[in-house]
């Protein structure tokens, strides 16, 4: 194995990796990787609150409804959906119908690549975030909701103005986990062949042969997003937490000016 | 107390059955890859003779086995028999009667085309049949045997509503293909030879063409019958067998594009395993096996001088 991993390291070609990193194409697929991902992510969020909200308040219909878009996206592999919302829908779509102007075009389920990738990616994970979703306004004690409603809110003024901002200390770590694996799961999108960033490695390593130095192009490009998301994640946690317990440099900083820091005390005396 | 003893348990029979997979890999390939084995022997006799190619010295065949990767999803060069899931086609009958000659079994292992060449060279395979084109770019990373001959077809949907004759006529169209196939050379050029076709469009003073690529060919096929694209372009005979599947759904544009020789793919390193398929190759034509086993398929024109 060690003789292995040697014998690669003595044929890999660094000057492959240097080329490709900063290639244009490789680039601009990194950027696709990125867009998508962000999208998917901020429309996944919204439909995560949107669901989670009529479950918590044991909505009927609604919350039953709720319950079986959860228990199907989170059941079937990202994979599938992919190749559902590009394929099947727009095979099996009914025919043009309607009346006046309420009108139905086939056409319209007919996704565009870029189209089906982002709704796959997004609506899968919507239902992934409304679990998160859910489990942060559970943590909310049930007397917040009794409160708010002596204080004559409606379920959804109380929602929005008590139980969810509360919620997000619980829902903002685990959703940062999941934008992070979005980066990489967004790689399946290729599979309809939306040209992300590892499908574009492939179609460049198709030709030229260089297979494990384009992965590690891409790889690169993947950790890079990630590290610099880790970095975001870290201080949008830190935000939500009371001044006096924030970490790092910028909260540092806000301190030392606050309040002068115990050196400057002694000096003075 | 006993009680916590039992998650560390659950670990180590986890660890030692991970363990006892991998040291059996070796002798079955029991490791998720779908593998399929026909054995060359079980084929009637009175074809050639058994053995006939002295094969003593080549390190590939010591184990009796010929390793051959293949995409097994491109009828009807080779794809998964229907009823019982078992590889067949072109590809794996002329593998078989090889196999014959030299007194070896063939054995298929699936893979994704676009991973062959590298699976190839991380030796997972001994040889790859898998309806390549012998492209020059694919030579300078390994040697061919070439056996058949074909060029690209167009697939388009019935009635063909966008009036797509020839190649010319994909400017500004969609074209779904398999990644790593010679047509998506011929459609967006190579990294010695850039351009391609949707290049010429262009500078033709015409719309690029869309080339979209899928993991393998009946996902580019969906992707045609869902309209996701306007055209579809696989090898003549896989076209052709895709569009007499579809029950009328789709229709192929008669005329190939860009004729070439089908190779098994070797190592460079192969040449002794190479020069004996050769041989046995050779054996078979001489024999008339070759030209029966194309037939069969309905492949004739294919056959190679």
């Amino acid at each position: 194995m060690i003789a292995g991993a040697v014998l690669v390291l003595a044929e890999f070609d660094f000057g492959t990796v240097r080329e490709y990193l900063f290639d244009d194409i490789i680039v601009e697929a990194a950027w696709r990787t990125l867009y998508i991902s962000i999208l998917a992510q901020l429309i996944g969020v919204a439909i995560g609150i949107v669901v989670a909200v009529p479950r918590a308040l044991r909505a009927p219909v609604l919350s039953q409804v709720a319950g079986l878009y959860v228990w199907f996206f989170r059941g079937t592999p990202l994979l599938l959906q992919l190749f559902f919302w590009f394929n099947a829908l727009p095979l099996y779509a009914p025919d043009d119908a309607g009346v006046w102007i309420f009108q139905y075009r086939q056409d319209w389920l007919r996704l565009s690549i870029f189209q089906a990738a982002l709704v796959a990616l997004a609506v899968n994970e919507g239902a992934y975030m409304a679990e998160i979703v859910r489990a942060g306004i559970a943590s909310i004690e049930r007397g917040q909701m009794d409160a708010s409603k002596a204080l004559g809110m409606t379920n959804l003024q109380a929602m929005r103005l008590v139980i969810l901002p509360q919620a997000m200390r619980v829902v903002v770590p685990p959703t940062g986990n999941e934008f992070n694996a979005m980066l990489k799961n967004s790689s399946l999108a290729s599979v309809i062949s939306y040209n992300e960033l590892l499908f574009t490695a492939r179609g460049v390593y198709a030709r030229n042969f260089q297979v494990m130095e384009l992965l590690v192009v891409a790889s690169i490009w993947y950790l890079a997003f990630t590290t610099a998301w880790g970095v975001i994640q870290n201080e949008i946690e830190n935000r939500l937490l009371p001044e006096s317990e924030r970490r790092g440099l910028v909260a540092a900083f806000q301190r030392a000016f606050e309040t002068p820091p115990n050196w400057l005390g002694r000096m003075r005396e | 107390m006993q009680r916590r003893y039992w998650p560390a348990l659950l670990l180590v029979a986890l660890l030692v059955s991970a363990f006892a997979a991998f040291a059996c890999d070796d002798d079955d390939e029991d490791d998720g890859e779908p593998t399929a084995t026909t054995a060359a022997r079980e084929t009637p006799e009175g074809t050639a003779a058994d053995g006939e190619i002295d094969i003593s010295g080549i390190p590939e065949l010591e184990d009796g086995v010929l390793g051959i990767g293949s995409d097994i999803a491109y009828a009807p060069i080779e794809f998964l028999d229907e009823a019982t899931n078992e590889p067949v086609g072109l590809d794996i009958d002329l593998a078989n009667a090889l196999a014959e000659v030299l007194g070896v079994e063939a054995q298929f292992t699936n893979g994704v085309f676009d991973g062959l060449l590298p699976a190839l060279d991380a030796e997972r395979h001994d040889v790859i049949m898998s309806a390549m084109t012998a492209s020059d770019e694919r030579k300078q990373q390994v040697d061919f045997v070439e056996y058949f001959n074909a060029g690209s077809g167009i697939i388009v949907p019935a009635g063909n509503p966008q009036g797509i004759q020839s190649a010319d006529d994909l400017c500004g169209k969609r074209v779904a293909v398999q990644e790593g196939t010679v047509q998506v050379d011929f459609l967006e050029g190579t990294t010695e030879d850039p351009g391609g076709k949707s290049q010429e469009c262009v500078d033709a003073g015409d719309d690029a063409i869309t080339v979209l690529k899928f993991g393998t060919d009946p996902e580019a096929v969906l992707a045609l019958r869902s309209g996701q694209a306007d055209a579809e372009m696989a090898d003549f005979p896989v076209a052709a067998y895709s569009a007499q599947q579809s029950e009328g759904a789709l229709e192929i544009i008669p005329n190939q594009i860009d004729p070439a020789p089908y190779g098994i793919a070797v190592r460079k390193t192969s040449t002794e395993l190479r020069d004996a398929l050769q041989a046995a190759l050779d054996q078979l034509i001489d024999s008339g096996d070759y030209a029966a086993i194309l037939e069969e398929w309905n492949l004739a024109d294919g056959a190679i001088d």
